[in-house]
């Protein structure tokens, strides 16, 4: 049977309204086509391609073009995406508000793009915070999580998340505390902050729908700084330990709340931190591949009954 | 042939359909309830990212059992191993049989892994069992390998509905061509050839079915043979993705012109086509294959490449998405031809959000960082490395 046919037996047995027959029948025979997402991936990519090229020419061309022409230029461009934006936001709302245009989002994720070239520039170009030079991806990162809560913008605060990560890099590679640490615990230290962001904004009632891109960012931190330190840290034991809890955390909740990336990351995660240091302690090649069917096996069995009990069909 | 009836195939794409209408609210609630019920089959369907998670793991388990019984057994290269990959085929694919036979198992992870493993398997099976010939450049085992994985492929296909196994199957038929060690040309024009064939085959069927079931895995079918035809031809993507392309010395000129001429004919084609059909998915491979082709026109050309290339072509998408949203909304009704800027379904929101989220991990972040400054101004901008945020490396 067709689609087609399976909406005129709903209309005719009145599982379906006239009317609603009549709209979905034109949704099948594609007498109504939405190319929504086609032009935004359109547009998405013009702004990746744009910003790119962009960074790519000042770095090339800065001698040829000179200081004032590249400043002033990516000024303008900046400002006016501002202007764009400022001048057709809807007015400020803690919940989910939709764009007030099509373009909307680009314009405004492209100035932020833009701006982040031009500090990059003024900044190596004239280093006006000497030794103080990683605060403008601070500041940068506040500007860009300010933006993102204002104007409701995903891709703008998933830029403010990356941002804050290279400022945690570059940060506390200063600190006395990291001095003789690695990057996990800096790592570590970037999910727990953004973790903690995401859960506190959204229990401040602050879009609320930024959660989840909070958390994937910072559990995937935090799950890889603890991968990482089991497998290659001196001592591993602590960091498995702790690497087995934040497992079992994500996993529990991605169930409980069926959000089923989290269940993911929880077993995957989990599975290679255990099985480093299980098959660090074995001997032997018969050892290590029964370890690796025998486990397989239980995780598969794990995830079907796991799937069974709370999954959904998608 | 198919594993799973008909009937049970149509009814879980209704059934899709009837979940998204039902969150776009083209349906109440409590119908989309109703509905859903009453398209309920059998079988066993899981969340996609558990999906993933279980092809995975069930990937690990094959390949630690086959090697396991490789170690025991201390079984040696030629006989022994193609009929211990032969024998571990077979189980697969028993497996994947009493999987979904039994347990009634749909694109849930193990059963397809499974079934493409036994592929995988019978492969290398076959290039152990077929002798080596050392009078030839030709690899007969790799191209039997390859034979095996066409004819598997496709087979798995029949049997079990992956449209992706017969994308590989296709992949395989493609390859085979420059394994003789023919002539650049004719490798190509055989690979394109038979991709041809294959493209004019599922264009046939997704025309009769439409949408519906089959016609949805044929219209893949159709778009994956049509944007492998198109690569085969691009002379120039190597370029474009840091690879050295095909050196026009290898080829006659007029052949190079020739495929010049044919990529920009294809997408404009393709993209003709899409349109008029409404096809999304090859609207989507020759919306790849038309910005294939801007980006492969310069190496074409031999014209150097500017920094602000990517800039210009940038321009171009926003302004073209633009201009097009604007003339589409400004329509009757905001549709012109049927075609709307609106969006109808929310997965096409969740699409974005994904994108949105995701983005994350590969933002185009122009920052210079990650170094401290030197004592002097620098005269260049060589200094800093990419940070967190995946920048470039140096103003």
């Amino acid at each position: 049977m067709t689609t087609e046919q399976y909406l005129e037996r709903w209309r005719a047995e009145d599982a379906i309204t006239s009317e609603q027959a009549t709209v979905l029948t034109a949704l099948v025979r594609k007498e109504r086509f939405s190319v929504f997402l086609e032009l935004n991936a359109l547009l998405y990519l013009g702004v990746v391609l744009f910003a790119g090229g962009l960074g790519w020419t000042v770095r090339e061309h800065f001698a040829n073009l000179g200081d004032p022409a590249i400043i002033v230029s990516l000024a303008a461009v900046f400002a006016g995406c501002m202007y764009y934006c400022v001048t057709r936001a809807a007015p400020y709302s803690t919940g989910l508000v939709a764009s007030p245009s099509f373009a909307f989002d680009y314009v405004l994720y492209l100035g932020c793009l833009v701006f982040a070239v031009e500090l990059g520039y003024l900044q190596v170009r004239f280093q006006m915070l000497q030794v103080n030079w990683d605060a403008y991806l601070l500041a940068s990162a506040a500007l860009y999580f300010a933006l993102a809560y204002r104007f409701d913008n995903r891709f703008v605060l998933s830029l403010g998340l990356s941002t804050l990560a290279a400022w945690f890099g570059v940060r506390f590679s200063y600190l006395g505390f990291f001095i003789t640490r690695t990057p996990r615990e800096i790592a570590l230290a970037y999910g727990a902050v953004v973790a903690f962001g995401g859960l506190w904004t959204h229990r401040l009632g602050l879009k609320t729908h930024f959660l989840e891109t909070y958390l994937h960012v910072a559990v995937n931190a935090v799950l890889i700084a603890l991968v990482s330190g089991a497998i290659a840290a001196d001592s591993p034991e602590p960091w498995l330990i702790a690497l087995l809890v934040a497992s079992a955390v994500a996993v529990e909740r991605g169930i409980r709340f069926k959000r089923f990336a989290f269940v993911v990351y929880g077993v995957v995660y989990g599975y290679v931190g255990i099985s480093a240091q299980v098959v660090r302690g074995m001997h032997g090649d018969t050892a290590i591949l029964s370890y690796f069917i025998v486990s397989g096996l239980a995780v598969v069995v794990g995830l079907v009954v796991m799937s069974r009990k709370v999954g959904r069909e998608e | 042939m198919r594993k799973y009836a008909s009937s049970d195939e149509e009814r879980i794409r209704v059934q899709t359909q009837v979940r998204e209408w039902t969150r776009a609210g083209l349906l109440e609630p409590a119908q989309g309830k109703a509905l859903d019920e009453r398209l309920r089959t059998d079988l066993r369907r899981t969340n996609d990212m558990v999906r993933a998670a279980l092809a995975l793991f069930t990937a690990l388990m094959v390949a630690a059992s086959v090697a396991l019984v490789f170690i025991t057994l201390d079984i040696g290269s030629g006989s022994p191993t193609a009929i211990t990959m032969t024998l571990a085929a077979a189980v697969c694919l028993a497996l994947a049989e009493y999987l979904v036979g039994a347990l009634r198992f749909y694109r849930y992870g193990v059963e397809e892994t499974l079934a493409v493993a036994a592929v995988l398997l019978l492969s290398l099976a076959v290039h152990e069992i077929v002798p080596a010939r050392y009078d030839t450049t030709v690899d007969r085992r790799f191209i039997a390998a390859l034979l095996v994985g066409t004819g598997g492929g496709f087979a798995v296909y029949r049997r079990f509905g992956y449209v992706y196994a017969v994308i590989g199957a296709l992949a395989c038929a493609a390859a085979l061509p420059f394994e003789f060690r023919l002539a650049e040309i004719a490798s190509r024009l055989t690979a394109a050839a038979v991709l041809g064939v294959v493209f004019v085959f599922a264009r046939m069927r997704r025309l009769a079915y439409r949408d519906d079931f089959p016609g949805d895995e044929y219209g893949m079918l159709q778009a994956v043979a049509w944007v492998f035809m198109y690569f085969m031809l691009n002379l120039r993507v190597p370029d474009v993705i840091g690879w050295p392309g095909v050196p026009q010395a290898t080829v006659v000129r007029w052949f190079y012109w020739s495929t010049y001429a044919v990529t920009w004919l294809m997408a404009a084609i393709g993209l003709w086509l899409s349109i008029q059909e409404k096809d999304r998915t090859f609207l989507a491979v020759n919306l790849v294959m038309a910005l294939a082709t801007l980006a492969t026109n310069k190496p074409y050309l031999h014209r150097p490449r500017q920094t602000w290339d990517p800039l210009l072509l940038g321009v171009l998408l926003m302004a073209g998405a633009v201009v097009v949203r604007r003339w589409l909304s400004r329509g009757p009704a905001g549709q012109r031809n049927g075609f709307t800027a609106a969006r109808i379904l929310e997965t096409d929101r969740d699409a974005i959000t994904i994108v949105g989220t995701a983005s994350a991990a590969w933002q185009p972040q122009p920052h210079a960082q990650a170094q401290p400054p030197p004592a002097q101004p620098s005269p260049g901008f060589d200094g800093g490395r990419s940070g967190g945020a995946g920048g470039g490396a140096s103003f």
